[in-house]
């Protein structure tokens, strides 16, 4: 008996050690934020919305004779609308497809999606964020008027910072004024 | 009932020993050792290294490849940097000799301004010339007039004489004769009189016109004496005046002003320029407060050495000492 | 009688003496033009050993090239390894150099370097009290080998506010975000913290969310920054030296454009707590937050003046983004900016009557400085794409993110539009520098 607490005691005091040794090799552990946030980015990427041809275009593969990302008629599935130039008016033609998800929404309290806004790569970044806002702005209060409740919405703006193309020409910059509905909760 | 808590003798030591050594242990690891400062101790200020956080190991290498490519770039670009810099140099040449081809047109227009005085001199000596002429015959006409004068005189005096001896003779004979011939000689007393009237007034008005030329032309002397004196005057000025304005601009060339320098400060320098123009000494006699601004003019007179300065050592004696008060009010960008 | 002859000839002779220099007066000139050129200097190589430090270059080598790139100098360089006592004035002042560096390096101890350094001038200027004064500085260390390159930025430092009169900011730091992009769009962010010449890249942040906007705290201590992570936009301010990170601000909605006060106690930032994006300010320490402007406009990019009184930022409260002033004491906010369609991001200069922003016209984005007293704008550089100026804090150098072979490079241009130059490029696009302020640690 008194053998093995003698064993067990001098185990504990050189584990100790050697953790205590381990504080001293220069290994710096990492913050909280970083690997969480790498963690959280592959968990999204791997599983949730199937098809990943890179950010923005989560969900939808389909593109029109413009390049722009068709919006699937069905509900759930992940959107893209565009705007004109300096403009934060929803198309007309996008209008069906917001109901349908609108509808969706307003029948399943816990489905939430986030709202993306994006602009043209011409100006100021952070002004841009301001632009990118008001096009979420102009989509939400649409789907606030079809009954969607303000909670599940959530928008973010990214201004000009993940752009969709690149080039300094229309064709890149009207597939860069959109706004990405993306649903975080089903 | 025994005490739960009560420890078995045997045990007491060796726990209390256990219970220390955890002790300490808990102690090590919660107390962080302070790191060691990065800092030393004889510069003020110095680069701290940044602790950089890794966060894949495959980003490592990633960022490893990154730094490499970036190595490379930069390499290139002092490469281009060393060019631009070799262009520079080349410029810089070519603006020199610019400059010198300068002073030599400069040095060619100073010879040809000391001709032009040349010719001034030979045009002062020319009319020395004819004023010695015009007194000549001056002179010739006084002696002309001197001889008339005696002429004219004797003349008068040999009628006199025949008339009186005339009258003489006749008075004896006729009183009537002798009332005439005192009528004829009062009557030819009149002429004469009148003659000689005419004789003085032509005397005088030939001694006026003569005066009248001899004013006329030591006016004409005077005058062009004033002018030769006037050109020299001007032509010394000049030099003067044209030297000076050479100087300020060598040593406006030369003088970088320093960025933000305050308008309304002044600095004085004292130069001493030895013979051909060299730049001796620079000494500051009133500073500007600012020392940037006093060093930048100092730099710029000796590098505008040699100044432009007369040859002839009695212009150059003017030029031996100079007070330049120096202004930042202008600045122009460098043609290069 | 013969004594007194003499006695006043001598006196006379004694006052004719004294008059005699009274003849001959110094020559009046004045100088009132001068030229603006870059000051010439020549730099000599360093005696002792060729040592590199990281960059593989040698001490006398980044001196040099930090005093070119500034644009106030015109560094003549000579292969001659001299010493102070030995520098060949004839030679220099032929080559038109006002002023001569030279320096040694010896090893000393184990991996340690003795470094001395001279600035002379080439000419014996003479001052009041008559003595010849030609050293205008020379200094001695003593540094370990990994303490090479800063310390040849501090020489660098110290010879240019000897021949400028201006502190230099060659001890700075600038930091940027680099954005690394797959052909399938999916994008790698990374915020790195340089020398100011680009050398010793740090990260301080790898993340696949876009980061923007890094500010300097005025202690140069740290770093406010806005990160996307997790799909939303929250400020964070990280401390350089430790890495370690305190979240600052993570509101629904927009967090962005952070802009420290110059006592380091606020932040001034934007968010839409009211729907709108519109300025706010942070008590970093008690996290109370207080409202500056409001409306439905898009009110952002606030900067503080270097008295702290007020504040820049970009509105399109008048139709199109223009730079706008509010005074804090007061809250009366006043139009600054009239020219051009299009005007941003303004930041002031340290002398405060100067500001640097983006601005456009006739379609082209550009860099413009203006003068706040008469409202004159100067257009610094125009490419088309110039966009994010960011102050050298001695005020003499703009660093800006711009295009060039498609993808995003920093230019710096100095503030009398002197000199411009490019920054080595490494892989991906660069964005968004912002210099540090005087780094006192």
């Amino acid at each position: 008996m008194k053998m093995y607490t003698q064993w067990l005691k001098i185990g504990v005091v050189a584990a100790a050690a050697l953790g205590l040794a381990a504080c001293h090799t220069g290994y710096k552990p990492l913050p909280a934020g970083q690997t969480a946030e790498m963690g959280a980015e592959q968990a999204d990427g791997a599983s949730a919305y199937g098809m990943k041809t890179g950010d923005g275009y989560q969900g939808q593969g389909q593109k029109d004779a413009n390049g722009r990302l068709i919006n699937a008629l069905v509900a759930p599935s992940n959107q893209t609308y565009y705007f004109e130039f300096d403009s934060d008016v929803v198309a007309q033609e996008d209008m069906k497809a917001i109901s349908i998800q609108a509808n969706y929404l307003a029948t399943h309290p816990s489905a939430r999606i986030r709202l993306e806004g994006n602009t043209d790569n011409r100006g100021s970044r952070e002004y841009n964020i301001g632009l990118g806002w008001r096009r979420d702005q102009a989509v939400a209060r649409i789907f606030e008027q079809q009954g969607v409740n303000a909670k599940q919405i959530v928008m973010v703006s990214y201004g000009k910072e993940r752009p969709a193309a690149m080039g300094n020409n229309e064709a890149a910059w009207q597939l860069n004024r959109r706004v990405s509905l993306v649903y975080e909760a089903k | 009932m025994a005490n739960r808590f009560h420890i078995p003798s045997a045990y007491r030591i060796p726990l209390a020993v256990s219970v220390a050594l955890h002790l300490i242990l808990i102690i090590f690891l919660a107390v962080h050792l302070p790191k060691s400062s990065y800092r030393a101790n004889s510069i003020e200020s110095m680069v701290k290294i940044i602790n950089a956080v890794a966060v894949h190991s495959n980003q490592v290498q990633a960022d490893i490849e990154t730094l490499k490519a970036k190595e490379t770039a930069r390499q290139q670009a002092e490469a281009h940097l060393r060019e631009m810099a070799l262009a520079a140099e080349k410029r810089r040449e070519q603006e020199q000799n610019r400059l010198e081809a300068l002073q030599a047109a400069a040095i060619k227009k100073r010879e040809e301004e000391a001709l032009k005085l040349k010719t001034i001199q030979d045009q002062a000596k020319a009319a020395e010339k004819t004023r010695v002429i015009e007194e000549a015959r001056v002179a010739a006409l006084q002696a002309e007039q001197l001889h008339l004068q005696e002429k004219v005189a004797q003349a008068t005096i040999a009628k006199k004489k025949a008339e009186q001896q005339k009258a003489e003779q006749q008075k004896a004979a006729q009183a009537k004769r002798a009332i005439l011939a005192a009528q004829k000689l009062a009557q030819e007393k009149k002429v004469n009189d009148a003659k000689a009237a005419n004789e003085a007034k032509a005397n005088a008005l030939l001694q006026k016109q003569k005066e009248l030329q001899q004013k006329l032309l030591a006016d004409q002397m005077a005058a062009e004496e004033k002018q030769l004196q006037q050109a020299t005057q001007a032509a010394e000025q000049g030099i003067l005046d044209r030297y000076k304005a050479q100087i300020i601009q060598a040593i406006e060339q030369q003088w970088i002003v320093p960025e933000g320098a305050d308008q309304s400060l002044s600095c004085v320098l004292l130069i001493r320029l030895g013979p051909n123009g060299v730049v001796l000494s620079v000494s500051l006699v009133q500073s500007s407060g600012d020392v940037i601004l006093d060093r930048s003019a100092q730099a710029a007179v000796f590098k505008a050495s040699p100044l432009p300065v007369p040859k002839d050592p009695n212009q150059f004696a003017a030029f031996r000492e100079l007070r330049l008060t120096v202004r930042p009010l202008q600045v122009t960008n460098a043609s290069s | 009688m013969r004594h007194r002859q003499v006695f006043f000839s001598l006196m006379l002779a004694l006052l004719l003496g004294i008059m005699q220099p009274a003849a001959q007066a110094a020559l009046d000139l004045e100088l009132t033009q001068g030229i603006n050129a870059a000051i010439p200097i020549a730099m000599t190589t360093f005696a002792g050993p060729q040592v590199l430090t990281t960059g593989q270059q040698t001490l006398d080598q980044i001196i040099k090239q930090d005093l070119q790139n500034c644009g106030q100098f015109r560094v003549l360089a000579n292969d001659q390894g001299q010493a102070a006592a030995s520098i060949d004035y004839g030679y220099w002042r032929k080559r038109g150099a006002n002023d001569v560096i030279t320096g040694q390096i010896q090893a000393v101890g184990r991996d340690q370097y003795q470094v001395t350094f001279s600035l002379v001038s080439v000419f014996n200027s003479a001052g009041a009290a008559g003595a010849a004064e030609n050293t205008l500085l020379s200094q001695s260390f003593r540094v370990n080998a990994n303490q090479l390159r800063g310390l040849a930025h501090h020489i660098s430092d110290l010879i240019y506010q000897t021949l400028t009169g201006v502190r230099g900011v060659f001890s700075t730091k600038i930091a940027y975000v680099l954005v690394q992009r797959a052909p399938d769009m999916t994008s790698k962010y990374t915020l790195e913290v340089a020398d100011a010449d680009g050398y010793n890249p740090q990260p301080l942040l790898v993340s696949a969310e876009p980061i923007m906007s890094p500010t300097w705290s005025p202690d140069g201590r740290k770093v406010a920054y806005v990160s996307f992570e997790g799909h939303r936009a929250a400020i964070y301010m990280q401390d350089i030296a430790t890495a370690r990170r305190a979240l600052i601000s993570a509101a629904p909605g927009i967090n962005g454009a952070p802009a420290f006060s110059p006592d380091g106690r606020e932040l001034a930032l934007v968010l839409t707590k009211n729907g709108n994006p519109n300025l706010y300010l942070l008590d970093i320490n008690s996290g109370s937050i207080s409202a500056v402007t409001s409306g439905n406009y898009i009110d952002t990019e606030p900067a503080f003046s270097p008295d702290g009184r007020t504040l820049l930022f970009t509105s399109n409260r008048d139709g199109t983004p223009q730079i706008f002033q509010y005074s804090l004491a007061s809250g009366k906010i006043s139009r600054v900016t009239y020219r051009g369609d299009y005007n941003a991001r303004a930041r002031f200069l340290p002398n405060q009557h100067n500001i640097v922003l983006m601005h456009r016209e006739n379609g082209l984005f550009g860099i413009a400085l203006q003068d706040l007293t008469n409202g004159n704008m100067q257009i610094l550089a125009q490419s088309g794409a110039d966009e994010s100026p960011s102050l050298a804090p001695n005020g003499k150098m703009v660093i800006y993110a711009t295009e060039y072979g498609n993808r995003g490079v920093l230019s710096q241009v100095s503030t009398d539009g002197r000199i411009k130059l490019r920054l080595p490029a490494g892989e991906g696009s660069v964005q968004e520098p912002a210099w540090s302020p005087f780094l006192n640690y």
